[in-house]
C-alpha cells in the first residue's frame, strides 16, 4: 500500500492523484442538488469539489486540506447581497430613470463601471484570501496580508493603463500584481518572494501584441507562457526557487479544453476544468531547493470568518 | 498492530517518522525526540476520505491543529470499529449552524417583505414619480409591444376612437392624459401601459359586435388608468426583478418576478371591472355591451380549444365569479346611448384600412 514514499522527486514535488471517476460522481450530484435548490447549493458543491482537488494534491507526498464549509461560501454571499448587490442595482435602476441627457448618463455609467471593476478587485483578492486560510498543508496554514482595497486600487488603475495603452500596460500589469499578491501570500509565519524585474517580457509581448490580428488572437498565448514562466521563476519561499516548465502548445491544450468543457456544459462541467489544470500543476510546476520545515512555524493571523461573496457576486468563477 | 506514519505537530512543518500502535483507549506514539504522545479513540477525526493509495490524514480533539497522516487503509477500517465520532466533522468550522439558520431567515423575510411590501411601496413610489417619467416609461412599453406591428391611423376611425374615449375620460378624469391608439394585429386584445398609454388591437374591434362591446373593454382600461395599476405593475416588477435577480441568480429571479408580477393581477381585475361599470353608467352607455363581449370570448374559448384562446382572456379570465359580478351590477343608466353613431361605428372597424 505504501506508495509514495520511494517516488517522490524533489525536483517534482507535486503530484494529483485524483481520479476522474469520483469527480464525475460528485459534479452530477452537486448539478443535481444546485438545480432542485434554486442555484442555492453552489456553494455546499463549490466546497466538496475543492476538498477533492486539495486532498488529492500532494507535495512532498503529503496531501492539501481544504477546512473551508459551504456555510461559510453561503453567508458570505449573502452579506455581499445585502451590504452591495442590492443598494448596487437599485442605484443603477434609479439612475436609469433620474438621469436625463447623454452626458449625464455617460458620466454615471462611467463611475458605475469604475465602482464595479474596484468591487471586482477587492473581490478577487478576498477570495483568495479565504481559499488560502483554508488551505492546510502538513497541519500548518497558509494566509494572505494586505487590504482588499490596496490591491483594487491597483487593480482598477493598471486596468485603465492596460486600455488607454492598447495593452501595452499588460505585462507590468501582471508583474506587478503577481508581485503584489505574492509579497502577500504566507505558508506559516513565512511569505513568498517575487524577485523584481520582468522587463525581458516586453520584447515577446511586442512581437506577440504585432501578430495577435494575423494569428487570430492566439500569439498571446505564446506571451502568456512565456509571462508564467518568468513570473514563476522569479517566485521564491524560503530558499525554494520555483519554475513552471509551460510552453504555448502546453497552455493550448489546458486552456482551450477547458474553456469548451466549460462552455458546452453551462459551467457545471468547470470541476472537469479544474482537474485539468490541477494535473498541470502537478506535471509542470518544478521547485529547487528545500526549505527549513522545522523553522516554519503555524500561521496566528486572523482568517476571514466568510468567504467569496463579493466574487461570486460578480461571478468571477475561480476554483 | 502497528504502522509506520508521518506526524505533524501543528507547531512547525517539520515531519516526524512514528510507528503508531494500538492500545486499549487509543493510538500511542512516541516522537524522535522522546515525547509520547496518546490520543483517545474518542478524539480521532478524519480529516478527508483515504486517495487512490489509500492515504488519509487523523487529528484530535485533544490537538486539533496536529496530524497523522497514515498510507494504510486496513487501518482504516479498523479504526470505525473503534473511534465511535471518527467521521464526524465537529472538527471543522463549528458553530456555523446558528449563522445558517440566522440568514436563512432573514432572506426567508426578506422574500416576505417584497411580496407583502413591494405592491404597497410601488404604490407611494408610483405616486411619487414625476408624471413625464411615467409616461415616458409607457411609451417605451408600448413601443416594445407594438415593434413589428402598425399602428392603425384611418382618419375616421381615429375619430371615432376620440369620440369614444371623452366621455369616459371627463367621466373618470384619470391623472393622465389618455393616449389611445389601435395596433394593426390580429390578436383580441388591450391593455393599458404607464402613463395613460391605452392599446386596442384590431382583432378585438373585428370580434365586437357593436361599438358599446368595445366601449365596455376601453372603460375597463381607462379604470386601470385611474387607479394607476399599469405603473404600480412596472414597479413591482422591476424592484422584484432586482431583488430576485441578486439572491437567486437569473432563471430562477426571472420565475420569482413573475410570481410577484401576477400575484396582484387579480384584485386589480375586479377593482377595475367595478370601476369600468361606473364609468358606463355614468356615460350613459350602459353595461349590455361588456357583459355581452365577455360572454361571447368565453364561448370561442370553449368551441375552439387551447390554441385559440383570445388573449384579451389569458390575462383577463372571465370567471363565472367575474360575470356574475358584471351582471349583478347591471344597472341601467336613465337614458341608454349608444357608445358611437352607425356611422362612427363603421369607421371604427375600418380604422386599419389602407
Ligand atoms: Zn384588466
Amino acid at each position: 500500500m505504501s506508495d509514495q514514499a520511494a517516488a517522490i522527486d524533489e525536483r517534482a514535488p507535486f503530484s494529483f492523484v485524483g481520479d476522474m471517476g469520483p469527480l464525475f460522481g460528485l459534479v452530477v450530484v452537486n448539478a443535481l442538488l444546485t438545480i432542485v435548490t434554486l442555484g442555492i447549493y453552489r456553494f455546499w458543491a463549490r466546497t466538496r469539489v475543492r476538498r477533492f482537488l486539495w486532498r488529492n494534491m500532494r507535495l512532498l507526498g503529503e496531501p492539501f486540506e481544504y477546512s473551508g464549509v459551504g456555510s461559510e461560501l453561503f453567508v458570505g454571499f449573502l452579506i455581499v447581497v445585502f451590504i452591495v448587490l442590492l443598494p448596487l442595482g437599485i442605484v443603477n435602476a434609479l439612475a436609469q430613470f433620474l438621469i436625463q441627457g447623454d452626458v449625464g448618463a455617460i458620466l454615471f455609467n462611467m463611475a458605475y463601471y469604475l465602482v464595479i471593476l474596484f468591487l471586482i478587485g477587492v473581490g478577487l483578492y478576498r477570495a483568495r484570501r479565504y481559499r488560502l486560510t483554508r488551505t492546510t498543508w502538513r497541519g500548518i496554514r497558509a494566509n494572505q496580508t494586505g487590504a482588499g482595497k490596496q490591491y483594487a486600487i491597483r487593480y482598477v488603475g493598471y486596468t485603465i493603463l492596460q486600455g488607454i495603452t492598447l495593452g501595452w500596460f499588460t505585462p507590468a500589469k501582471n508583474v506587478r500584481l503577481w508581485d503584489f499578491r505574492l509579497a502577500n501570500t504566507w505558508f506559516g509565519n513565512a511569505r513568498f518572494k517575487y524577485a523584481r524585474g520582468g522587463e525581458g517580457l516586453y520584447r515577446t509581448f511586442a512581437i506577440c501584441w504585432f501578430l495577435l490580428i494575423p494569428t487570430l488572437g492566439i500569439s498571446f498565448l505564446w506571451y502568456k507562457a512565456r509571462e508564467l514562466r518568468t513570473l514563476t521563476a522569479k517566485t521564491s519561499y524560503e530558499k525554494t526557487q520555483f519554475e513552471l516548465d509551460v510552453t504555448a502548445g502546453r497552455l493550448a491544450w489546458l486552456v482551450i479544453p477547458n474553456a469548451l468543457i466549460t462552455i458546452f456544459t453551462v459551467g457545471l462541467g468547470a470541476p472537469f476544468a479544474q482537474w485539468r489544470t490541477a494535473r498541470f500543476l502537478a506535471i509542470y510546476l518544478r521547485a529547487r531547493g528545500t526549505p527549513d520545515f522545522s523553522a516554519i512555524e503555524q500561521d496566528l493571523r486572523a482568517r476571514p470568518q466568510f468567504g467569496e461573496g463579493l466574487a461570486d457576486g460578480f461571478n468571477l468563477g475561480g476554483v | 498492530m502497528d504502522t509506520s506514519a508521518t506526524y505533524f505537530d501543528g507547531q512547525a512543518a517539520a515531519a516526524h517518522t512514528v510507528t503508531v500502535e494500538t492500545t486499549q483507549s487509543g493510538l500511542a506514539f512516541v516522537l524522535p525526540s522522546g515525547t509520547e504522545i496518546s490520543w483517545p479513540y474518542n478524539d480521532l477525526r478524519l480529516i478527508d476520505k483515504p486517495d487512490i493509495y489509500g492515504r488519509f490524514v487523523l487529528t484530535s480533539l485533544s490537538q486539533r491543529e496536529a496530524r497523522l497522516s497514515i498510507s494504510d487503509d486496513t487501518w482504516l477500517a479498523f479504526l470505525d470499529t473503534r473511534a465511535p465520532d471518527l467521521r464526524s466533522n465537529d472538527v471543522r468550522a463549528r458553530a456555523r449552524g446558528l449563522w445558517v439558520i440566522a440568514t436563512a431567515t432573514l432572506v426567508v423575510s426578506a422574500a416576505v417583505a417584497v411580496v407583502l411590501l413591494v405592491p404597497g411601496l410601488s404604490i407611494v413610489i408610483g405616486r411619487a414619480i414625476p408624471p413625464s417619467w411615467v409616461e415616458q416609461i409607457g411609451e417605451d412599453v408600448v413601443a416594445q409591444f407594438a415593434a413589428g406591428e402598425r399602428w392603425c391611423t384611418g382618419t375616421g376611425g381615429t375619430n371615432a376612437v376620440a369620440q369614444m374615449v371623452r366621455p369616459l375620460e371627463e367621466a373618470g378624469s384619470p391623472d393622465f392624459h389618455l393616449i389611445v391608439r389601435v395596433l394593426d394585429s390580429d390578436a383580441i386584445n388591450a391593455f393599458a401601459a404607464p402613463g395613460g398609454r391605452i392599446v386596442i388591437f384590431r382583432g378585438l374591434i373585428d370580434a365586437a359586435e357593436s361599438a358599446d362591446e368595445v366601449a365596455g373593454v376601453l372603460a375597463h382600461e381607462i379604470a386601470h388608468v385611474i387607479h394607476r395599476h399599469p405603473t404600480e405593475a412596472t414597479i413591482r416588477v422591476l424592484g422584484s426583478w432586482i431583488f430576485f435577480r441578486a439572491v437567486l441568480g437569473d432563471s430562477a429571479g426571472s420565475a420569482g418576478t413573475l410570481l410577484i408580477a401576477f400575484a396582484h393581477s387579480r384584485e386589480n381585475e375586479v377593482q377595475a371591472d367595478r370601476t369600468a361599470l361606473t364609468l358606463l353608467r355614468e356615460t350613459g352607455i350602459g353595461s349590455q355591451g361588456m357583459a355581452a363581449f365577455f360572454e361571447r370570448l368565453t364561448d370561442v374559448e370553449v368551441e375552439s380549444g387551447a390554441d385559440r384562446i383570445p388573449s384579451f382572456l389569458t390575462t383577463h379570465p372571465p370567471t363565472g365569479e367575474r360575470l356574475r359580478a358584471i351582471e349583478a351590477a347591471r344597472v341601467q343608466p336613465t337614458t341608454v346611448r349608444p357608445a358611437l353613431t352607425a356611422a362612427e361605428w363603421k369607421d371604427l372597424k375600418a380604422i386599419c384600412d389602407v
